[in-house]
């Protein structure tokens, strides 16, 4: 935030909005004179403040509370043994500012000596904030306002509240805002609620319409779900693949959303648990082959990537291009791969895309490409004899599937090897070493044909798999699963996990505007 | 983590409706709220409530007792097994209560920060909202009408999101 540079720079009013004297302490004698004092000692206070921050402007204003608000105040100023009730209205007179922004000044303000002084003086200051775009008018605060501050404080600043007075907590919480509707919580209870039930429940009313509609919750009910999956070690229990006239290619899986292509010239980015598709732009065709692909998230731009590599005119290295999602546009990458038979679809970990890739001794090598750097490195491998191997994932760890499809393997290199600490040689890890049918670590549950997506012949098949097995289930030609490596080999499976994500909108804007998510699929 | 010598100290809580409840210490330090209040030493006296009534404030209590007593999983690492599932079906049998009583102690959980309750009442009302349509939701949870969709923003959402309606 540019504010939490230099708050105090920023032309900030402190209102003076009202003193109120709790009752029991009104029947006591010496009312009047305590207040003056008290007035005195606030005056006094701003003008400290206003040295500090350079403002002009002191209003002294009637503040009406609602009733509630009030009661609870008196409430707990009993409970705290303090007499006194300070409201404060912060005036931002920054038009511009935005509510994030100003939260992070506010936070700054109260750690200043303001508030210092305030919880000094009474103990159990009830601070009470609004924005206001002009300078001087005292407009009633908005609601809403408060209430996203208030929730914003909770959430973001709890630690930073603390430090300014323990009970800051339990009094930042108005009965109001808490009362009468769970929207509160609304987030914690919806992210533990499936794909399809939140969707639907978007037409709840508008608030649960406008939170689940937004990025922001798509993220953290993605992050609660992929906790849950590591926690219950389900990662990788749900696959996806693409079948259709052999044209099709899943090309990568990341958050939820899958990226598909046909021919490595259309793409595509769909999210086959809300039925959302992108179309994306066809890449710029001067080179005719495009055989080198991949997908995944950049979290340092907070969106996603299509990675492709062409063939030069030469044929004799990649020319790779990127387009970012939110963008759409394809652009070429700055440096080279530096080598030449890279294979397919690449497997997405650790924020990069590998592929494998032969070096000039012809020794099977893994290639990655990092998403935020954009840069091509090769990552080492576990020492196994002449051999050929595919990559994969298992558990976010990247891993290689020796299978002993390949005759001449050494017996001693057959199984997973697994990676287990990224980019470090010394923790590659052979996982299952050759069991009777080693191939049946997992197996396919159930899968669920979605409808088509287009009018051609593409279907994406979302695979749930649950316990080992041994065989091949069904003679269907597109589903079976028989060896990991067959998987991901021959039939471009992907890990995969539900999510809200949507291909169209993502970022931080909080899509509060009650609108209706504009699919356009 | 409280000494000894404060666990035997009591604390008295009052509700709206003036009933009071005297706990030990170590029972109200389930809230984070009344931990801080103490840590400030605010809390000398009784501590009202006015948002919280009885009915609610003994049923938080009930559940803050049973959780003081429980071992923290932080305390040792292999806590008994039959501790967690001991506690488990507490907090199952806990939360068999109706939806207004629930939405209840979640607001009061929330007041005096009580982490795992307020996760607790969570799970609860997304179990309870599972698989069921929006009207239904709207009548469990009692949602304000004025927040409703106007029939046209309700047919357009029904229409983009058909998929979940199967």
């Amino acid at each position: 935030m540019k504010t939490r540079n230099n708050p105090r720079v920023i032309d900030v009013t402190l209102s003076l909005i009202g003193i109120f004297i709790h009752p029991s302490f009104s029947n006591n004698a010496n009312t009047s004179a305590t207040k003056e004092i008290l007035l005195l000692e606030l005056e006094q206070s701003n003008t400290n403040h206003n040295s500090i921050f350079g403002s002009s402007l002191i209003n002294f204003c009637i503040f009406r509370v609602w009733e509630n608000h009030l009661n609870f105040v008196l409430d707990f100023s009993v409970a705290l043994n303090n007499f006194v009730i300070l409201l404060i209205l912060l005036t931002l007179s920054n038009e511009n500012t935005k509510l994030c922004d100003t939260l992070i000044m506010v936070n700054n303000i109260l750690v200043g000596p303001v508030v210092l002084f305030l919880v000094a003086l009474c103990n159990c200051a009830f601070v009470y904030f609004s924005i206001s775009k002009a300078k001087d008018s005292m407009t009633e605060p908005s609601l809403d306002i408060v209430e996203d501050i208030l929730l914003r404080l909770e959430v973001n600043d709890h630690i930073r509240c603390k430090s300014v007075c323990k009970s800051w907590n339990s009094l930042i919480l108005s009965p109001r805002f808490v009362k009468s509707h769970i929207n509160y919580n609304l987030n914690e209870i919806l992210l533990r609620l499936q794909v399809k039930d939140v969707t639907r429940y978007k037409l709840v009313c508008k608030s649960w319409n406008s939170l689940i509609s937004s990025p922001r919750f798509a993220k953290s009910h993605l992050n609660y779900n992929l906790k849950k999956k590591v926690d219950n070690n389900e990662i990788g229990d749900t696959r996806i693949i693409a079948s259709g006239d052999g044209e099709y290619q899943v090309v990568g899986s990341s958050n939820g959303l899958v990226c598909i292509s046909r021919n490595v010239t259309e793409f595509l980015v769909v999210n086959p648990s809300t039925h959302e598709v992108k179309e994306l732009r066809n890449p710029p065709l001067e080179y005719e082959f495009a055989c080198v692909s991949g997908f995944g998230y950049d979290s340092s731009i907070d969106d996603y990537k299509v990675v492709a590599g062409f063939l030069n005119e030469s044929r004799t290295n990649y020319v790779f291009k990127v387009l970012t999602l939110k963008s759409n546009v394809w652009r070429s990458v700055a440096v080279e791969s530096g080598y030449d038979n890279l294979d397919g679809n690449g497997i997405l970990c650790n924020g990069a895309i590998h592929w494998t890739s032969f070096d000039q001794n012809d020794e099977k090598v893994i290639v990655s490409f990092d998403l935020s750097k954009e840069v091509f490195k090769e990552i080492p491998q576990p020492k196994l004899g002449p051999s050929d191997w595919d990559l994969g994932t298992m558990k976010d760890c990247l891993c290689i599937f020796a299978s002993p499809a390949y005759i001449y393997r050494d017996i001693e290199d057959i199984g997973i090897w697994v990676m287990r600490c990224y980019n470090v040689q010394e923790s590659w890890e052979r996982k299952l070493p050759t069991p009777a049918g080693y191939d049946t670590y997992k197996t396919m549950m159930d899968y669920n044909p979605r409808k088509d997506f287009f009018n051609r012949h593409l279907r994406i098949w979302v695979l749930e798999i649950e316990r080992p097995h041994h065989e091949h289930l069904h003679g269907n030609a597109y589903i079976f699963l028989s060896t990991i490596s067959d998987c991901n080999y021959n039939f471009d499976e992907h890990v995969f996990v539900k999510s809200l994500v949507s291909p169209h909108g993502m970022g931080d804007g909080d899509g509060g505007d009650g609108n209706i998510n504009d699919v356009n699929s | 983590m409280s000494t000894s010598s404060s666990s035997s100290k009591k604390i008295v809580l009052k509700s709206a409706d003036n009933e009071t409840f005297e706990i030990d210490e170590i029972v109200a330090l389930e809230s984070q709220a009344i931990k801080n209040m103490i840590e400030d030493e605010c809390a000398d006296n009784v501590i009202p409530l006015g948002n919280i009534d009885s009915k609610t404030l003994s049923k938080i209590i009930e559940y803050c007792k049973k959780h003081a007593e429980s071992p923290k999983k932080d305390d040792n690492a292999d806590i008994d097994e039959k501790a967690v599932e001991d506690l488990k079906s507490f907090d199952a049998e806990f939360a068999k209560v109706d939806m207004p009583l629930i939405q209840d102690i979640l607001m009061a959980a929330n007041f005096l920060n009580i982490d795992n309750l307020i996760g607790l009442m969570c799970r609860t009302i997304a179990d309870r909202i599972k698989g069921k349509t929006p009207e239904e939701i709207r009548k469990i949870l009692n949602i304000n009408k004025n927040d409703l969709l106007s029939p046209e923003q309700e047919a357009k959402a029904r229409e983009e999101n058909s998929w979940a309606f199967d």
